[in-house]
């Protein structure tokens, strides 16, 4: 089919405010009156409180505001699980981001020095600084339940310990992975603002999810949610740092006592030390396959650091679990996983959900696997992938289009592969320092919330004076390019003007609910909410333009962004003229669409297993300086299967900037915690790739059209994030023969494995 | 603490402003003369967030007192397009897609407008360099360095 | 960050301001350094002197094969600059990999050395090309070799009362051959794991006189005079390049921390001093 919008590149609708410095992050507020707020953080990664006075901090002059857990007058906690992360802490601290007392002040410098006179006295508790400590009999407690955060066993399938012992070749491995940051630019913060007049309380904030914040707010104030108003967009990125709640709660009970304007800003130091990060995970996998290259049984034990609360951990660790086995069917299969407490960095929600820390192992196994069996890697991973209608590895029925073949086939056609051997060859001898290495490797990532999790969308679609469209959506456009993607399907099912369209986003007042921008299903649900949105509002078009007109309804249709009559298409009248009409008849012109994501025919409980996937194949080319151990990234070739592409720069932008995210991980980013004190709390010492470490990169956009997906699109915000790290680790082993078993692969550390050998 | 007053040219405008002196020149845009494209991403000169230009080179705004821009020009995104018309470098963010989140956007287009006031042919690895100081956390940088390109040629096509 | 600020145009004025004793004073010059350690609260100094208006610091000259760079001239300026490129070619070098264009935009030379860190790239350039450094105070100037300018991690021999106004050295002769080379944890903006500078003498195809100096390996910037000890009357040849090499990693001292390990840095400072060596054997 061809359309008009939609499978386009379509520029951004956000990018001119965006060039021209004028959009205005939450961040880039600064109200008249406007006071600054400031966090006092736990010294001591584990501690009970044991004296707190902020009465010298309250005398000092210029602060408004000390406030502590005596003026949390909800429950004092928050979580998108389970709320036992802190608001303030009341007697115990549990990792360095606790947040014990806020200041509110005329200024940042009086903030700064109020902190400093505050008196915390702390009796210092043993410090839990792994899981496997924090598992141990006779490790102390650091939640009253015990230190076991979550667990999670999918129902076997088959029998694993059959299905290991007559493998013909079994493969066993355990793999470590360490915290990643998000490092969104933009770090946490915002502004709350309180009307005494309506009592309402307005919280811009960087988010993912407004109205659960507002939720989470209104927990903890004990207030009613409607008197608390959460703008979350745009945000300067957010990769799934934002999700969970960060200034809102703060920046809402100083706003609500000072009775004036409070900014709060987390310093890059605050945002690596107090936000989530990517849970360090230890992953075991024994995979059993024939000679003939044939994938029988694969157990897989996970073991993830899960910080000191829950925030959403037992979701990452199942998708974890979900994700290890990747698109390819065995008979037998296991998958086990825990999560345990433990006084480190806080483990949490990041773009991949669990996948990277499993996919970086399992996709070397293969590796492993193609190279015993003299196989090339892509046939292998072909003779095993699913497909639509298959019973996959953790033994649910995939309902929905599943490209991972198509995604190999295009693979095996790349000049990058075809001709790898040349390729190597010749950039050897451009440099005599190096070797060079290709790899390849493939996820698939789900998209939507999985089974037992609401995963709904609400749109409202209005058409005002002179046929202006709006669309209210409460989703948050934090770099992803929703926006521009809504705009699109909205132009492209009702026919119109993409300019015509206005985007309201992210604010609870403003919009709907649409649901978490998360899980990779922003496209998936709110484009089927605007279809139908839109297949709601034909039809009162259509009897409008049938009183204006006089025509009876039956002979008019839609089309063209007009209502026409059938046997006579010079009479239509347009969106203009019927907004018009409408609006002189005291009617609006308002519809709300609703989505919801289907679910998978099994229940493992806690939102497993999921019923859309991504499927995607990544080809990295590195050059490995045997001398210094360092490794660049030449070339990237992503090849994502997303449904549908609805922005084809959208889909090429999320390919080019996961992978250069994974790239971070793979090579560079580490969030080192010792004894639960951090090490890297700046970007001096937390490395990001700049424009000179990054490789050149294409996409190879493959389209599988998913019936039940907005045009058949699915998503594609993560996967490209996961396969690109053992795509890299595999190509170092094509160029050096080294095995990467940690993150990140440091050139110290491949240096150890040269001399290894 | 007792405020100074400093004059400088900002975005081709003489300004007269009283800041504090320990305020950065960051603060001094966003907290007093409105102007919040320079962005605060680190404070530590190691994200480019809030690159400016500072007589014409560009310089992290965090690391810059308010005192230490008397007398001097001061250039930041806001002052780059022309009413409506867009600087070619904003045109090509655009037209590539090479904005995501956006927020480290103005620094990233104020260090190519700094190489391009220099050098009208740059190499992808000069665009590389130029734009090292500037991290992106979303894009990949590829489109980035495409839009740059991509201004280039117009500005020369311009020339001619 | 809160402090008393007060501004100087003039060398004289800096020198009649430091000239006052104040305990918790400290310099401002490009403020890369400075500036991030006031936020991060390392120091809290009570005033600042800015000198970085101070014009007569910002030059680059040259007299009878002498090279004075004022204080304040920047990374950026030192990279760019074709004197420099020809007489102190170590130095472009490093000046060009310090941090990102913003950066070396507003860092200074007399930063860098004032601030005294061991991975402070300049460092290693300037000990090789055998620079003094120039302090000034209302007493008059002094000149100090800089390998005793810098005694110790973010420690040097300057006083309270003293400016360092400028750095000077002997521009490259037509013999002398000299790189830089560093590893960081990335391309750019990046601090050095280890770096090496040197600068050898070829006369005939023999190395006549040779200076190197490591950076990031020890408390200071170090030389390593077994190595270049060996290297004087020896031709460049694979053998002698991967004996200095050996030699060069005996000497480098690093220790672990969080960028590298002390093994890996003491091997690398002796690889990097091999690979430069190996591309001048191969350009001559």
């Amino acid at each position: 089919m061809k359309y008009k919008y939609v499978e386009k590149r379509i520029p951004r609708i956000d990018a001119r405010d965006k060039v021209t410095g004028k959009t205005l992050y939450s961040t880039d507020r600064y109200p008249e009156g406007m006071l600054r707020a400031r966090v006092l953080r736990s010294a001591l990664p584990h501690a009970k409180i044991i004296k707190l006075d902020v009465s010298k901090a309250r005398e000092l002059a210029g602060v408004e505001a000390v406030l502590t857990h005596e003026d949390v007058p909800g429950h004092n906690g928050f979580g998108i699980v389970t709320p036992n992360w802190p608001v303030l802490c009341v007697d115990r601290v549990k990792y360095r981001g606790d947040a014990i007392a806020l200041v509110a002040a005329v200024d940042e410098e009086t903030a700064e020095e109020a902190l400093s006179l505050i008196e915390v006295e702390y009796e210092p508790l043993p410090i839990i600084d792994s899981p496997e400590e924090s598992l141990s009999p006779d490790a102390p407690l650091i939640h009253e339940d015990g230190n076991i955060l979550h667990t999670m066993d999918i129902p076997p399938k088959g029998d694993v310990e059959k299905g290991l012992a007559e493998s013909e070749i079994v493969l066993e491995q355990t793999y470590k992975t360490q915290f990643m940051e998000h490092a969104y630019i933009e770090t946490e913060g915002g502004v709350g603002v309180y009307n005494e007049d309506d009592g309402v309380v307005t919280i811009w904030c960087g988010s993912q999810y407004a109205f659960r914040d507002q939720l989470q707010i209104a927990r903890s104030l004990d207030w009613e949610p409607e008197k608390i108003r959460v703008i979350g967009s745009p945000t300067g990125g957010a990769f799934g740092g934002k999700d969970e709640i960060s200034v809102q709660i703060h920046l809402a009970m100083l706003a609500i006592y000072t009775k004036k304007p409070v900014r709060l800003h987390w310093s890059r130091e605050e945002s690596i030390v107090a936000g989530p990060k990517r849970h360090a995970m230890t992953a075991s996998f024994r995979i059993g396959a024939g000679h003939d290259g044939v994938f029988r049984a694969i157990d897989v034990k996970v073991v993830a650091n899960g910080g000191a609360y829950d925030t959403i951990s037992g979701p990452v660790l199942n998708l974890a679990l979900e994700s290890s086995p990747g698109p390819y069917k065995y008979a037998d299969s296991r998958f086990k996983g825990i999560t345990a407490y433990t006084n480190n960095a806080m483990g949490g929600e990041f773009r991949g959900f669990g996948a990277p820390q499993v996919v970086f192992g399992v996709e070397q196994e293969l590796d492993k696997l193609a190279r015993k069996l003299q196989m090339d890697p892509i046939e292998l991973r072909l003779l095993n992938a699913v497909e639509e209608g298959d019973i996959s590895a953790i033994g649910h029925r995939l309902n929905t289009s599943a490209g991972i073949k198509e995604t190999l086939v295009a693979a095996a056609a790349t000049s990058l592969w075809k001709d790898r051997d040349e390729i190597k060859h010749k950039l050897s001898g451009e440099n005599r320092y190096r070797e060079y290495g290709i790899g390849v490797a493939s996820e698939w990532h789900a998209v939507g919330m999985g089974v037992g999790i609401p995963d709904f969308s609400n749109i409202i679609i209005e058409i005002g004076e002179g046929g202006a469209i709006t669309l209210r959506t409460g989703a948050i456009e934090m770099g992803q390019g929703n926006l521009t993607a809504y705009a699109q399907m909205l132009a492209e099912v009702l026919e119109c003007d993409i300019s015509a369209i206005d985007v309201i986003h992210g604010d609870t007042t403003a919009c709907p609910d649409s649901g978490s921008v998360t899980a990779s299903r922003s496209i998936l649900v709110n484009g089927n909410a605007i279809i139908d949105g839109v297949s709601i509002l034909k039809p009162i078009l259509i009897k409008i333009a049938s009183e204006k007109l006089g025509i009876p309804e039956d002979e008019l249709e839609y089309g063209d962004g007009r209502v026409f009559s059938r046997n006579d298409s010079g009479i239509a009248l347009t969106l203009a003229d019927i907004a018009d009409q409408a609006i002189s008849s005291s009617r609006s012109l308002k519809v709300t669409g609703h989505a919801v994501i289907a679910i998978s025919d099994k229940d493992f409980g806690d939102g497993l297993p999921h019923n859309y996937y991504t499927y995607i194949t990544q080809i990295a080319l590195v050059g490995v300086d045997t001398g210094t151990g360092e490794v660049e990234v030449i070339k990237v070739i992503s090849i994502p299967e997303m449904g549908r592409a609805i922005n084809i720069d959208g889909v090429e932008g999320q390919c080019e900037g996961s992978v250069v995210m994974g790239q971070g991980y793979t090579l560079y980013e580490n969030i080192i915690v010792e004894k639960g004190e951090f090490k890297t709390t700046s970007f001096s010492t937390y490395i990001l790739p700049t424009a000179l470490d990054v490789p050149e990169h294409e996409t190879i956009i493959v389209e599988k059209p998913e019936k039940t997906g907005p045009f058949g699109a699915k998503g594609v915000g993560e996967a490209p994030t996961v396969p690109i790290i053992p795509a890299i680790a595999n190509a170092i082993y094509d160029a050096v023969g080294i095995r990467l078993e940690k993150l990140p692969i440091t050139p110290e550390y491949v240096m150890e494995k040269l001399r290894e050998g | 603490m007792n405020e100074i007053t400093v004059k400088f040219t900002l975005n081709g405008e003489e300004v007269s402003i009283s800041a504090p002196p320990y305020f950065t020149l960051l603060r001094l845009l966003r907290e007093r003369l409105g102007l919040t494209g320079a962005k605060p991403g680190c404070e530590r000169g190691e994200c480019g967030a809030c690159t400016v230009l500072l007589d014409g080179e560009p310089v992290t705004s965090c690391l810059v007192l308010v005192p230490q821009v008397e007398g001097r020009r001061v250039d930041t995104i806001e002052g780059l397009s022309d009413g409506d018309h867009l600087h070619p470098l904003q045109q090509a963010f655009i037209d590539e897609s090479a904005v995501q989140c956006g927020y480290c956007i103005p620094g990233m287009i104020i260090s190519a407008k700094s190489l391009l006031d220099n050098n009208d042919s740059p190499t992808r690895d000069e665009i590389k360099r130029a734009i090292s100081g500037n991290i992106c956390r979303c894009t990949g940088y590829v489109k980035i360095i495409r839009a740059v390109e991509v201004a280039a040629e117009r500005m020369r096509e311009d020339e001619i | 960050m809160k402090f008393n600020y007060q501004r100087v145009n003039t060398v004289s004025e800096a020198l009649e301001a430091l000239s006052g004793n104040n305990e918790t004073r400290k310099i401002l010059a490009g403020g890369t350094d400075l500036l991030v350690m006031i936020q991060e609260h390392l120091i809290s100094p009570g005033e600042l002197l800015d000198i970085s208006g101070i014009e007569e610091l910002k030059e680059i000259g040259e007299d009878d094969g002498m090279i004075r760079l004022g204080a304040l001239v920047t990374h950026g300026r030192i990279a760019d600059s074709p004197l420099l490129r020809e007489k102190a070619l170590p130095l472009v070098e490093s000046c060009g990999e310090v941090g990102s264009p913003q950066i070396r935009n507003l860092g200074t030379i007399g930063g860098n050395l004032v601030m005294a860190s061991p991975s402070g790239d300049s460092i290693p350039a300037l000990y090789v090309l055998g620079a003094e450094v120039i302090l000034a105070s209302n007493e008059g100037e002094r000149s100090i070799p800089i390998e005793e300018f810098l005694i110790g991690v973010k420690k040097s021999a300057i006083r309270s009362d003293e400016l360092l106004v400028a750095v000077i050295f002997p521009g490259m002769g037509a013999d002398d051959r000299g790189f830089f080379r560093k590893l960081g944890q990335r391309k750019a903006l990046a601090i050095s794991k280890v770096s090496t500078a040197a600068i050898v003498s070829l006369r005939d195809g023999v190395i006549a006189s040779a200076r190197i100096a490591l950076g990031a390996v020890a408390t200071t910037v170090i030389r390593t005079p077994r190595t270049e000890s060996f290297l004087v009357g020896q031709p460049l040849t694979p053998e002698v390049i991967s004996e200095a090499a050996r030699l060069c990693s005996e000497e480098s001292r690093a220790i672990t921390d969080i960028r590298s390990n002390a093994a890996y840095r003491d091997e690398m400072a002796g690889l990097l001093l091999s690979r430069g060596l190996a591309e001048i054997a191969e350009e001559n």
